[in-house]
């Protein structure tokens, strides 16, 4: 559910009311304007929690997959509700495991490196990519895996493979330059590399960054 | 506290270099970004400066609040690249008695290192006040951005954005290094309304034998459209 928050403006022009002033003024064109300019964002929030506030079937998976590292457990929320997430890495790469608030699994993802896909997956992406992409660079891949099989036992990471899961596919995060110029991708490919679809990123802003 | 802080900075910096000079002051400022197609970006800033305290360490110190100057600036950003941008700026610094011009040109490079964000910004300037020698500067900014809770900077979040600068100011037959050092706390209010509070800490006049130290007080108001 969406947390209510205080549009910042009304709370400045709360504190200002009383004060009729020219300084009053002056403070609210400076300050106040600005942020009529500002939209409304997306809720969507991620943070982390404690092990005791993780669904008990969310940590005995972890927990039976003998993952060696203690996981950190985060909280996704949106407004279409939120889940439970457990991140950990496990021989130098990066995992993380979703799972619905009452624990049951979502999916699990692994980073992993362009150059270890297999080289017909590889064709395949860099071939679809550039077939709708003028130029793109590469930040991040994982391998999903989704719809573990009945019967099938996760005792190590190791065991998480394509034949334990009903799919396979790959999430890559990526720059993608299109016709309005450089733009954030979320873009998933099926197990051959084929194309599936693209979501546009949304990505905060750099000012801070760069002035 | 705050006074305790200070005066620790300073004994430090005291012994550390010598005979100094110092200003507190404070540096609010107010960002305004706006997007434009094709990657291209319009910055518009104003910042102005007020001094608290000045004097030498060791000696009877002027604690007064005194404005000094306002800048007014705008910078126009074109991205080049899937992490790197161009920007060629104006900057108008208003002062009690004249008015400076400023013409910048800057190169940022932007990435990712798991959950921090870094940016590289390398800056050129030239500055022209009436009745003075050009002043020159050349800057290269290092700049990461640390979030305090899970592995984004969300709605309602804190993080830390600490960066380092280093720069070479040329002016008539004078030229010294200077260095800055930033430690910055920042809080999201939305993804594009944010303010950042720190202290901006400045070291220059190495070629004058009179290093001079100064501490500003940093809020800044970053605002997107």
């Amino acid at each position: 559910m969406p947390i209510k928050r205080l549009n910042f403006l009304h709370l400045l022009t709360a504190i200002l009311k009383p004060h009729r002033g020219s300084v009053s003024l002056l403070f609210l064109l400076l300050f106040g304007l600005p942020s009529l300019l500002v939209g409304q964002q997306k809720y969507e929030r991620e943070f982390r929690i404690k092990t005791s506030e993780v669904p008990q079937a969310a940590l005995t998976f972890v927990q039976n997959l003998d993952v060696g590292a203690t996981p950190k457990w985060f909280r996704e929320e949106s407004l279409d509700g939120h889940t439970i997430e457990a991140k950990f890495k496990h021989q130098k790469q990066k995992y993380s495991i979703e799972f619905l608030p009452n624990g049951t699994l979502v999916d699990i993802e692994i980073e992993t490196k362009f150059k270890n896909l297999p080289d017909s997956v590889q064709r395949t992406m860099l071939k679809e990519l550039s077939a709708r992409y003028a130029k793109t660079h590469f930040q991040k891949i994982q391998v999903q895996y989704t719809g573990l099989k009945s019967g099938a036992a996760l005792a190590k990471p190791d065991d998480i493979q394509e034949k334990n899961f009903t799919q396979l596919r790959y999430e890559v995060v990526l720059k993608a330059k299109t016709a309005k110029g450089w733009q954030w991708l979320q873009v998933t490919f099926a197990q051959n590399g084929s194309f599936i679809e693209a979501l546009e990123i949304v990505t905060r802003p750099t000012d801070n960054l760069e002035f | 506290m705050l006074r305790f802080i200070l005066y620790a900075c300073l004994s430090i910096s005291s012994t550390l270099f010598g005979q100094t000079n110092y200003l507190i002051g404070g540096l609010p400022s107010i960002n305004f970004n706006q997007s434009l197609p094709k990657g291209y970006a319009l910055n518009f800033k104003t910042e102005s400066r007020f001094a608290f305290a000045s004097g030498s360490f060791g000696e009877f110190s002027q604690q007064q609040l005194r404005y000094i100057l306002t800048d007014v600036s705008a910078t126009a950003t074109k991205q080049i690249g899937p992490t790197s941008s161009i920007g060629l700026g104006y900057l108008a610094r208003i002062g009690r008695e004249k008015i400076g011009h400023r013409l910048a040109q800057q190169y940022v490079h932007l990435n990712r290192i798991g959950a921090v964000r870094v940016a590289q910004r390398v800056v050129t300037d030239q500055t022209f006040v009436a009745e003075e020698a050009t002043t020159l500067r050349a800057r290269y900014r290092f700049t990461a951005e640390i979030p305090l809770n899970g592995e984004k900077i969300d709605a309602h979040e804190f993080y830390l954005k600490p960066n380092a600068e280093v720069l070479y100011v040329w002016q008539g037959n004078l030229h010294e290094p200077q260095f800055r050092l930033v430690p910055i706390l920042g809080y999201v209010f939305t993804d594009n309304n944010r303010v950042e509070m720190g202290v901006d800490y400045r070291l220059s006049g190495f070629s004058t034998n009179l290093t001079v130290q100064t501490f500003w007080f940093v809020l800044s108001w970053y605002i997107k459209n």
